[in-house]
């Protein structure tokens, strides 16, 4: 179920709401959300629960033993098999059949045969996501950061917690426990406002933005082969926006539905195009799951606290795992080492990337990662070369002048929008008249637009 | 984003109404103005020009008032439209009607066969029905269409609880009206209406047999639609509700002794050509979806045939307006079925 899916915003939320709102005590609310949980996860597929339910014991029990352990040796232990189990499952469902398409490729190159089945596997939704929770969790009670959870309830609750559960934002436990602690409080009224008008935004940015974006460039993409330069850069322009709006739009609802429920979810965009170089992009954008491969791969590889050159060889490797997260691909791994140089070159050569004035900062960097979005949005490597030749050696074809003028438009008007409108962070509430009719206006659009055709999220797929 | 200090609860009350009240507002306009257009010919206003064809009415006319009764009754979506009811005559002797429906899934085709039987008690020999990877497809991706749905004449040969019969018709019509392409069709019809009630573009006229006669969008050779990108699952799910439908179907047949011919029908190269560039194996969806009907089919003895591909059945790359065999490469399909009699894949 998305949180796009009518089924979703008319029966599945209000239901939730009422549910949650009507019990009085933390406990009763705990298991309230929680079973909406497991049910929202499980509309996509009731097989998948199991993987949660590992991931969740697995993460509990792990905190428990590790607290529980004497010795720094027996803590590493249950470390180490906590963190396996949960990189064992993303690791199976996400990159068994990526790793033996491989080496069935090499095994061919070099003459040789081997029997290797592909499992073609489905993904489970957001197995990404709550993985890198669980483990999070884990190393955070390792180190000591945190005491373990001993209730299993509000453990659970944290791993399932279905506004954030598909596609983040990665939330840590020392965010949210002591919400969850005290869920027994008093509705708020302005919070729960606040969340119902992000929500609204956010669904608004999704479907109006980002989804009538992917109509146009979709079948641009499809036939890449065909297209010419203007078509090309169209293209990979509006990808740009349309990933922008699209994860950031969906972020809005998770905040707006952690308002609505009392519950604090931390920010994940933070104006990214606004970014003034690649360093504070990555501080702007998907800013959980960079904090989380910065505090957990990162520092532990030794940072930035070692030599230059280690320092650039922790810094590629972070973004490699970064990019191979996104997808078991090999486009997505050069576009995480696309990354990981940049920000290395950004690093070496600082004083040359700050010279420039703010503007033609802005600009080199905004060039800089909608370069990088042509591997993110190609599906294979094939795909992103011939789009990159397209785009720098001039070709005058052009398949389908309308939404070339279409596209001008809308890329001409997002790029003023996600440039000198405020994001949605520092977006007050307001309760006025003229903002309810607007907003009931932009919901009624949105119904109109999802009705006609839903398009999934795209980190819905990792 | 931050709360306001000074807003209390009352206010916040009044934003509630006011987001509420204009919601409402909206979609009682939408639905007044568009129910009354009626561009889709759902609610019959017949005020203004329908814009997108209906068929299933259509087709249920022509086959009450054809005479005699066909003895072949040819089904399918509008891939099928094509099939000519006067060449399948000529290859067998028997007469033919062309009961094929836009968009038509296998639930069409069951209330369609039973609307034949049981209303007009009228039981063909023969079916050839067309099938695709659509034709069963999940529910969620595409529900039972309005077209059937607002048809209470039809809508009752769906074996279906009441209760559920009454949520799906309710949904189909809030997916179709709240809408924006229904909004689109509904400006369309406007428009045409204002330039003195100009027949809709997509103007297309059935034969007494059924036969389509003109189609705009089918006389436009060699199109085929540009996907936009599916979700890479390498499965086909088929709708387990569908495929109790397929078994009813299979049962109806069976009982009354009607020889049913399954035709697996083709899509064109380019069409297979984007998906396979998509990641997606069009010889295994297909390998799928016979599997899937032979399963049904191994105690009512149909004959399925696989012309999934041109090379399968001697056609030609001529597919008009979308993914539809040309009359022509329509009538080689038939041919092959009817003269060269191919071992049918089951």
């Amino acid at each position: 179920m998305l949180f796009i899916d009518p089924k979703f915003i008319f029966l599945f939320l209000p239901a939730a709401l009422l549910t949650f709102w009507l019990c009085k005590s933390t406990w009763q609310r705990s298991v309230c959300l929680l079973a909406c949980s497991y049910f929202f996860y499980g509309m996509s597929n009731p097989k998948f629960l199991t993987l949660l339910l590992i991931c969740t014991l697995t993460g509990f029990l792990s905190g428990i033993w590790i607290k529980a352990s004497k010795r720094r040796r027996q803590k590493k232990l249950v470390l180490i098999v906590g963190l396996t189990i949960n990189l064992g499952i993303l690791g199976f469902f996400k990159y068994y059949d990526f790793f033996v398409a491989d080496i069935l490729r090499v095994v061919s190159l070099l003459g040789l045969s081997v029997e290797m089945p592909l499992l073609k596997v489905v993904l489970p939704v957001g197995i990404s996501f709550f993985t890198f929770q669980t483990m999070s969790y884990t190393i955070d009670v390792y180190r000591g950061t945190i005491n373990p959870s001993k209730r299993l309830l509000k453990f659970a609750l944290y791993i399932a917690f279905f506004p954030q559960l598909i596609a983040g934002p990665i939330v840590r436990f020392r965010n949210v426990f002591y919400q969850f602690d005290s869920l027994n409080r008093a509705f708020q009224g302005n919070t729960f406002l606040l969340g119902f008008q992000r929500f609204l935004i956010g669904l608004f940015k999704k479907v109006l933005i980002a989804d009538t974006l992917a109509e146009l460039i979709n079948p641009l993409f499809l036939r890449y082969m065909e297209i010419g330069t203007l078509e090309c850069w169209l293209a990979v322009l509006g990808f740009a926006f349309q990933i922008y709006f699209d994860f950031s739009g969906y972020t809005d609802m998770a905040i707006g539905l952690g308002h609505m429920f009392g519950i604090q979810l931390p920010t994940n965009f933070n104006s990214p195009y606004k970014a003034r170089n690649v360093v504070d992009f990555w501080r702007r954008w998907h800013i959980t799951l960079s904090e989380w491969l910065r505090d957990y791969l990162f520092i532990p590889l030794g940072g930035s606290r070692t030599t230059e050159s280690r320092t650039y060889v922790n810094i590629l490797v972070v973004f490699m795992l970064g990019g191979l997260w996104h997808g078991a691909a090999w486009n997505f791994v050069v576009w995480g080492i696309y990354q990981g140089m940049l920000v290395s070159l950004y690093k070496k050569l600082k004083f040359a990337f700050e010279a420039p004035p703010p503007f033609f900062q802005r600009a080199m960097t905004f060039f800089l990662v909608v370069i990088g979005w042509v591997f993110f949005r190609s599906v294979d490597m094939v795909m992103a070369v011939t789009l990159l030749k397209k785009m720098f050696v001039v070709d005058f074809l052009l398949i389908d002048p309308t939404t070339v003028v279409v596209l001008v438009f809308m890329n001409i008007a997002l790029l003023f929008v996600v440039n000198l409108l405020p994001n949605t962070n520092a977006f007050y509430m307001k309760n006025s008249r003229k903002w309810a009719v607007l907003l009931a206006f932009m919901f009624v659009l949105s119904i109109l637009k999802t009705n006609a055709s839903q398009i999934d999220f795209l980190y819905y797929q990792f | 984003m931050a709360d306001a200090a000074n807003c209390g609860e009352r206010p916040n009350a009044a934003f509630y109404g006011y987001f509420s009240f204009s919601v409402l507002a909206l979609a009682l306009l939408l639905f007044f103005l568009t129910s009354y257009i009626d561009p889709h010919g759902i609610f019959g206003t017949k005020k203004f020009p329908v814009v997108l064809a209906t068929a299933r009415s259509d087709k249920c006319q022509l086959v009450r008032e054809v005479n005699p009764k066909p003895e072949i009754l040819i089904l399918g979506s509008s891939r099928c439209m094509r099939y000519s009811p006067a060449e399948v005559r000529q290859l067998t002797g028997l007469s033919t009607f062309n009961y094929s429906v836009n968009s038509g899934k296998i639930e069409d085709f069951l209330v369609l066969l039973r609307y034949a039987i049981e209303t007009l008690n009228h039981v063909p020999k023969m079916i050839v029905m067309g099938i695709s990877q659509r034709t069963f497809c999940d529910l969620s991706e595409e529900g039972l269409d309005n077209r059937l749905i607002s048809d209470p004449r039809l809508m009752k040969y769906i074996p279906m609880h009441a209760g559920l019969q009454l949520y799906r018709k309710f949904t189909a019509y809030f997916k179709t009206i709240f809408n924006h392409y229904y909004l689109l069709d509904a400006i369309k019809s406007f428009y045409l209406q204002i330039r003195g009630g100009e027949k809709a573009p997509l103007n297309y006229r059935f034969h007494q047999d059924g036969f389509l006669a003109i189609e705009g969008a089918f006389d436009t050779p060699g199109e085929y639609p540009v996907l936009t990108e599916r979700k890479t699952s390498p499965d086909m799910r088929f709708s387990e509700e569908r495929m109790k439908y397929l078994e009813r179907f299979l049962s109806i047949c069976a009982e009354n002794k009607i020889e049913l011919k399954v035709v697996i029908t083709p899509n064109s190269p380019g069409y297979i050509k984007n998906l396979t560039r998509i990641g997606l194996d069009y010889d295994k969806q297909i390998y799928d979806l016979v599997m899937a009907v032979k399963e049904k089919t191994h105690r009512n003895h149909a004959e399925i045939y696989d012309f999934s591909t041109i090379e399968k059945y001697g056609g030609i790359d001529e597919f008009m307006g979308g993914d539809h065999p040309s009359i022509y490469n329509s009538t080689l399909l038939l041919r092959k079925l009817f003269v060269d009699k191919p071992d049918a894949v089951y």
